[in-house]
């Protein structure tokens, strides 16, 4: 990020003048893949913190029984925004960061395809999210009707409403642009020699992923469009009043739904992917199967949204096809894990941060994962519905998950990008205090679950305490834990020691090959691979 | 494509033969790409119109 920082590097010097207006312009205006992947990951940081606050709120609310703050309608929003913040703000955004300063390094790319429309994806996103926090200060509140926008609560929205579907179409723009170029770089910059075979699983799974965002996304914004026609023009699409089904909705928002979830899960695959290699110093184990089972899972997800519904009431072949296309995957998802574990068998291992979050992710991903498995059994799911155990699976799924391949790929990529090695000691620290707060809040919302406490509650009945708690301090210790990695990225962006174009004692790929930290220009004679 | 983003796109900054012919490919795959995601967008709300009128 210093070369990114240093305009003095990237040759465009004087182009804008000096002071504070040219830094700013040259912010907003730049179409270098790398400069967009800093501002995607900045962001992202940013919006951890947004949508992290909202959590501990949230989290504060539920110390104890009773109401302790600003009542049950703020803490719907609090659920509603901290949902949609963390998935469409901070961890998609994550990833996309990666996407954007990794994918063109590691295919010999000079940038990506289409660098404006790279720069016009980004900054829809601070728009869109602006659109949607501004209505925490209407006078009807933030929208309170959960994440989802189930009609016909969500048509109770106040004047929030047409913001909150203004910045969804946004924030689905922005992504589907994105997506869009990713796989028109992917298909078309590629180095001589490098055939699809021979891209790296980071590139595999963010082809896999840009195409399921192509697929999935409009249908929400065609959900979200038809929910705005219902409410300001008059259509009948969701009211069963005018002879629509709210049912619909739900069909069509997990229809997105369930591609989202491995939207955000499939990059992080490619992040691990590339990490433990590095540090078991061996190849991956499976290459060719770790491709087909990634796109496998993609294709799997487009056929089981309905598993989130099965309370809805469907005829029973339905929720055996459901329940079963559920199952399957686990099958590739089977196969990732085995080969991750066969990489590190007999390994030179060592454990350095990214090695800790990713052998992290293998083991909580996979908890997470069994609980989906425990969640897709319909009897079972019929108990479970809409109780703390579906959240403490989902954040299984997204915090361990999801979040630690984004940790794991930070630090993984820090030192290319800053040209400087992180404070490996105070890494480990990060990691230790991270994995462990986690376990704290997540864990015993399994237990909560299980013995009835319903989610999107803001009071409690009494014997659910002790568990709420835990999860609350857990929660805490949690949040607080992530200013330990401010502090370390700040540090290695101001200092450090120098880090080699390798950085790792063995890692493979493109990028180790130029310079760390990573030149504004890299690649503009396309390298040649054997 | 304007003239200056061709310039700026990684296909032409190559300066290699087929930069142009690559250029071309790019925002012919981008705009098959844009008109199925709008596809899928706006048939899926005839589709639900047209299943309205039934």
């Amino acid at each position: 990020m210093s070369t990114a920082i240093d305009t003095k590097a990237h040759g465009h010097e004087g182009e804008h003048g000096h002071g504070a207006l040219a830094w700013v312009l040259r912010w907003v205006t730049t179409t270098n893949h790398k400069d967009i992947g800093t501002l995607y990951l900045l962001f992202s940081l940013l919006m951890l913190f947004v949508g992290g606050a909202m959590a501990l709120y949230i989290r504060a609310e539920l110390f104890q029984p009773g109401i302790q703050f600003w009542g049950p309608q703020f803490f719907n929003s609090m659920t509603t925004v901290h949902a949609l913040v963390m998935v469409f703000a901070m961890i998609m955004p994550a990833f996309a960061g990666f996407a954007n300063w990794l994918i063109p390094l590691m295919i010999g790319a000079p940038d990506m395809a289409l660098p404006r429309l790279n720069n016009w994806s980004f900054w829809l996103l601070p728009f869109a999210v602006t659109l949607l926090l501004m209505t925490l200060f209407f006078p009807g509140g933030a929208p309170a009707g959960g994440w989802t926008m189930y009609p016909p609560l969500v048509l109770q929205t106040g004047d929030a409403f047409p913001f909150l579907i203004f910045a969804v179409h946004l924030l689905g723009v922005s992504s589907i642009l994105a997506a869009i170029n990713i796989i028109v770089t992917i298909m078309n910059l590629r180095a001589p020699g490098m055939a699809l075979l021979k891209m790296p699983m980071f590139v595999w799974a963010w082809l896999i992923t840009a195409y399921l965002l192509v697929l999935a996304m409009p249908v929400l914004a065609g959900g979200v469009t038809m929910l705005l026609t219902d409410r300001f023009f008059g259509t009948s699409f969701f009211a069963a009043a005018g002879g629509g089904d709210p049912v619909l909705f739900q069909h069509i928002f997990w229809f997105f739904g369930h591609p989202e979830v491995y939207i955000i899960i499939l990059p992080a695959f490619g992040i691990v992917s590339e990490i433990i290699p590095t540090f078991a110093r061996k190849p991956l184990f499976g290459y060719a199967a770790m491709v087909y089972a990634t796109a496998s899972i993609a294709f799997l997800s487009l056929v089981v949204w309905a598993h989130h519904m099965f309370t809805v009431g469907m005829p029973l072949a339905g929720q055996l096809f459901f329940m079963l296309s559920t199952m399957i995957i686990a099958v590739p998802t089977g196969v990732k894990i085995f080969n991750w574990t066969a990489t590190l068998w007999r390994g030179s291992l060592t454990f350095e941060t990214p090695m800790l979050f990713a052998l992290a992710f293998l083991f909580l991903f996979t908890l997470g994962g069994f609980s989906g498995l425990m969640l897709a059994i319909v009897p079972a799911d019929i108990q479970y519905h809409d109780t703390y155990f579906v959240v403490a699976h989902f954040h299984y799924v997204l915090v361990p998950g999801a979040l630690f391949g984004a940790l794991g790929g930070a630090y993984y990529w820090l030192p290319k990008m800053t040209g400087h090695m992180y404070d490996e000691k105070l890494g480990k620290l990060h990691f230790w205090l991270t994995a462990i707060f986690v376990n704290v809040t997540f864990f015993p919302q399994h237990f909560l679950g299980l013995a009835g406490m319903p989610r999107r509650i803001p009071d409690y009945a009494v014997q659910f305490t002790d568990f709420n708690a835990i999860s609350s301090i857990g929660a805490a210790g949690f949040g607080f834990s992530q200013l330990l990695f401010v502090y370390i990225v700040v540090k290695c962006i101001r200092g450090g020691e120098k880090a080699t174009a390798q950085v790792w004692e063995s890692p493979t790929g493109l990028e180790w090959t130029v310079p760390s930290p990573a030149p504004h220009h890299t690649f503009d004679e396309p390298p040649v691979i054997k | 494509m304007s003239a200056r983003s061709r310039q700026d796109s990684g296909a032409v900054a190559r300066g290699d033969d087929e930069g142009a012919a690559r250029a071309a490919k790019v925002r012919r795959s981008a705009w098959l790409l844009a008109g199925l995601a709008a596809f899928f967008y706006l048939g899926y709300i005839a589709w639900m119109i047209f299943k309205a009128q039934l």
